[in-house]
């Protein structure tokens, strides 16, 4: 996006106040987001952004600063804007450029090709499906988003890179309403590729989903607000991991000691059975990357294996601070944001256990069949999230649907709560937010089941 | 090439190509932002941005297309007439043409003429403040000022021209205590007129943090609830949707068609203030001037949130209440500062009335615990056990539950102490601290 001359330059302006690491981030990205409501289309949208951002490190001190101008004039003097934040001689000059590595991988069916008409297609297949479910559904809205992010990065090390990331998403919400009641559910599957996704992901049996939900939470009843045991239901479910414990070992939060996981390397913190992997290469998923956006490779990290903590996500400001290696994960969610450590697609490792005896061997407790979204304080390891679908385990058998349940527990003792893990591992998407942004990250895990958790929700006894 | 070369472009563009009008949103300005860790600069940001958002009236239907590189506008153009061209509602969305607004006075922000140096020291400072307040406190992972400046300009064919210039800034101290072996945190930050005042800022993050030691979840069951300025503002940031005549239109909130009958206990007001002092504004999102307005007077919905498409759909006048979500994205509906009135009691009456009960000092999972179309919420939650009015200890891991239609009703007792501490956007929400005659805690 601009020329090998103008970069080093960039990467020279930016270290004359002694920074000793200097980085230039460009990116032009196009998307578009259609959404239905009613069956028929009532927005579409179009956005491309273009700019750049120029980051200094000085030991583990940050400094970025960014602009929509490409001129070789604006790009100078955001560098400069970013260095005057230090005030030492300068101390380091930039490598010579290498020659550029392209990471981009081959797309079939590239989203510039395709028409409106076909994306509106799969929204309208959705509310189809979604629709003729069940005469309860009163409402079916959806969305198509698709994004080409196109990305190059130099550095004072000579480093160059480029690679253009696409992605593709759907998303339905169907509502279900019946005597002044209202109930949702949520289903948004999405892929790293182009339009060829939707050779993979079926979008009516996304849309009947959605509307099962909606239509059981309706006839459900209030979920019981108790302490008792819980089995998380595969793909989505693996939010518990995103939100109980992985966020809790990204750099952000560890190097300085704010997280219940700092100085835990090698100490065992989960049962045995636990092990939690973030892969960011896994093909065409939603959260892979081939690159990260300060240019490593995207890498496979073991983070805990049979309860013993192995590794942290680790981006490169960090890295020297908390002597431990890049796992290849810093994002940002546009040029407007300086990277940092983030998770990729995170999930826990199939185990032994038979998914139906997880049910069986409970007296009472909840079956969470669809999470919603969730929080975590990652100091304390304190976490949240909802339950979109649930249901009410009583004497080893699922007695009613329940609605409106939230757990909540701390991290660490969460980890060592887990007492099943099953055989068939799944992957659920989501956008995840945090200190660079909103980032596309896959959750995962096989069905999984806590000795014990609170479930908090409106109602009583069941 | 300009921003006005590259509009006159778009216009003629859009004009030979058959538009009957065409729009463009402009947003330009630069933000600031620092962190300070140990007195030395964390992490810092500075930034110049620019982005323009076309709108096209094309065969009665509305098409966007936004972008930050100003060139070639056929191509744009085009792009935006493609998605009109898709578009199926049938519902009309009035463009608005040319029209005088009122003079509103601009949003308080002590930093607007403040210089970086200036702006880093009251950062450091703020952290000094924050060790000294109490010895107890460790560390400030985050202690940060942001500010930014934003010149917003929405002009169209039909002879809009909408200007207004913003200056915000927000200050954000998040502090971690230890007392014995249990280690604490918690956040306060302030925007606007009060973003300032750093005393203020240190003051809310330590007593929040303060009143967390020894903390433990309390049993199970309906628990008389004082809710916190701060996590009622909350609450109203998380069920606004609530009033969106959008989703009423739609059948997917349950305020839907409730005009004019009671929705809350006859105490209850809840009001849309675009003049208020925390962000003046004296146009929506469409250029629309906006209004001041009850959404609820004594209990009773008295109007919902409107923009020119619901307004048309209704038959009524728009309530000024136009938004984006973001530069890039289409005209939907956002309340501007929305408040629930404040009462008459302070914050130690308001306890001493609760008699014994819950107060709720803190909410998460507030992004993911709300059903938006049910109203039904269940979030995580830390607060206070009262008993015979007074606090008795400090209370954690527990949810708290509930209807936001039933908690309308619920309100039995507000405060003197309203507050905007809460913000989602350029939306601003306020409320004292509320009794809530029960919600359902679940805890040990």
């Amino acid at each position: 996006m601009v020329s090998e001359k103008i970069a080093q330059k960039v990467l020279e302006a930016a270290l004359e106040t002694g920074g000793d690491f200097s980085e230039l981030f460009l990116e032009d990205t196009e998307s578009s987001n259609l959404s239905m409501i009613d069956g028929k289309l009532e927005s579409a949208t179009y956005k491309r952004i273009r700019g750049a951002g120029v980051r200094v490190l000085k030991g583990s001190l940050s400094a970025y600063a960014y602009t929509a101008d490409l001129s070789e004039e604006a790009l100078i003097k955001t560098a400069r804007a970013a260095a005057a934040v230090f005030s030492s001689p300068k101390a380091y000059t930039s490598m010579p450029i290498a020659v550029k590595q392209d990471y981009t991988q081959a797309v079939k069916r590239h989203f510039k090709d395709i028409e409106n008409a076909h994306r509106i297609d799969l929204l309208k297949r959705m509310h189809k499906a979604a629709k003729g479910y069940s005469e309860e559904i009163s409402q079916v809205s959806s969305r198509y988003f698709d994004i080409t992010r196109r990305i190059e990065i130099f550095n004072s090390e000579g480093l160059h890179v480029s690679d253009t990331q696409p992605r593709v998403r759907v998303m339905v919400e169907a509502v279900a309403m019946k005597d002044g009641e209202a109930q949702s559910g949520f289903e948004g599957p999405g892929l790293g590729m182009g339009f060829e996704a939707f050779d993979i992901i079926d979008v009516e049996a996304t849309a009947l989903q959605a509307a099962k939900t909606a239509v059981t939470m309706l006839h459900g009843k209030p979920c019981p607000a108790k302490t008792v045991p819980v089995v998380i239901d595969g793909g989505f479910g693996g939010v518990i991991l995103h939100e109980a414990c992985v966020h809790g070992l990204e750099a952000t939060f560890v190097a300085k000691g704010d997280s219940v996981f700092a100085g835990k390397l090698g100490q065992k913190v989960a049962s045995d059975i636990v092990t939690a992997v973030d892969d960011g290469t896994l093909p065409g998923e939603w959260g892979s990357i081939r690159i990260d956006d300060e240019g490593t490779p995207g890498k496979r990290n073991v983070l805990i294996e049979n309860g013993i903590l192995k590794s942290y996500l680790v981006d490169r400001r960090n890295a020297a601070k908390m002597n431990h290696h890049l796992t290849g994960s810093s994002r940002r969610q546009d040029y407007t944001f300086a990277p940092t450590s983030r998770m990729t697609n995170t999930f826990f490792a199939p185990g032994d256990d038979d998914e139906e005896e997880m049910i069986r061997s409970i007296d009472e407790g909840l079956f969470a069949a669809r999470m919603g979204g969730g929080s975590v304080m990652p100091l304390t390891g304190d976490f949240n999230f909802a339950v979109a679908e649930g249901y009410w385990i009583k004497n080893g058998e699922i007695v009613c649907p329940v609605r409106g349940a939230t757990l909540i527990g701390r991290g660490a003792d969460v980890l060592f709560k887990i007492d099943r893990i099953g055989k068939k591992l799944w992957l659920g998407q989501g956008n995840c937010g945090s200190l660079s942004g909103m980032v596309p990250t896959n959750v995962g895990q096989p069905r999984i089941r806590v000795s014990e958790m609170v479930v908090g929700g409106k109602g009583g006894d069941i | 090439m300009n921003f006005n070369e590259f509009k006159k472009e778009l216009f003629d563009c859009a004009n030979k190509l058959g538009c009957s009008a065409a729009e463009v949103y402009f947003e330009e300005g630069d933000a600031f932002s620092v962190n300070i860790l140990e007195q030395e600069i964390d992490r810092y940001t500075a930034a110049v941005k620019y982005g323009l958002n076309l709108r096209v009236k094309y065969q009665g239907k509305d098409g966007y297309a936004y972008t930050e590189v100003f060139e070639d506008a056929e191509a744009l153009v085009k792009r935006a007439i493609d998605n009109a061209k898709s578009i199926e509602s049938e519902d009309e969305h009035p463009m608005q043409g040319k029209c005088e607004y009122e003079e509103v006075g601009t949003m308080l922000d002590p930093f607007k003429n403040a210089t970086e140096q200036d702006k880093i020291q009251f950062v450091k400072d703020l952290e000094t403040k924050a060790k000294e307040k109490d010895e107890r406190v460790l560390r400030t992972p985050y202690c940060m000022l942001e500010t930014s400046k934003l010149a917003i300009h929405i002009s169209n064919t039909l002879g809009l021209d909408a200007k207004e210039e913003v200056s915000v800034s927000v200050v954000l101290l998040d502090v971690v205590m230890q007392q014995g072996d249990e280690t604490k945190e918690a956040y306060a930050f302030e925007v606007g007129e009060y973003a300032g005042n750093a005393d203020m800022v240190v003051d809310s993050a330590v007593s929040l943090c303060a009143d967390k030691f020894n903390a433990a979840p309390v049993k199970s069951g309906d628990y008389r609830i004082l809710m916190s300025a701060r996590t009622m503002s909350e609450m109203l940031q998380v069920f606004w949707r609530q009033f969106s005549a959008d989703l009423a239109q739609k059948g997917m909130t349950l305020m839907a068609n409730k005009e004019g009958t009671q929705v809350a206990n006859e105490i209850v007001n809840i009001i849309d203030d675009p003049k208020h002092k925390v962000y003046p504004r004296a146009f929506d999102g469409e250029g629309v001037p906006t209004k001041t307005k009850h959404l609820i007077e004594n209990g009773v919905l008295k109007t919902l949130l409107h923009n020119l498409k619901t307004a048309k759909k209704a038959n009524i006048e728009s309530t000024g209440n136009a938004g984006r979500a973001s530069a890039a994205g289409a005209i939907t509906i956002m309340p501007t500062n929305m408040y629930l009135q404040a009462g008459t009691k302070s914050y130690d009456e308001m306890v001493q009335s609760l008699g014994n009960g819950l107060i709720i000092t803190e909410l998460e999972g507030t992004h993911s615990g709300a059903n938006d179309v049910s109203g039904e919420f269940s979030f995580g939650a830390k607060g206070l056990l009262v008993e015979n009015g007074k606090t008795v200890r400090a209370v954690d891991q527990i949810t708290v539950a509930g209807s936001f239609y039933e908690m309308l009703m619920d309100i039995e007792e507000l405060g003197g102490d309203m507050r905007f501490c809460a913000a989602d956007g350029s939306s601003f929400f306020g409320a004292p601290s509320t009794i809530i005659k029960k919600l359902k805690v679940a805890g040990s």
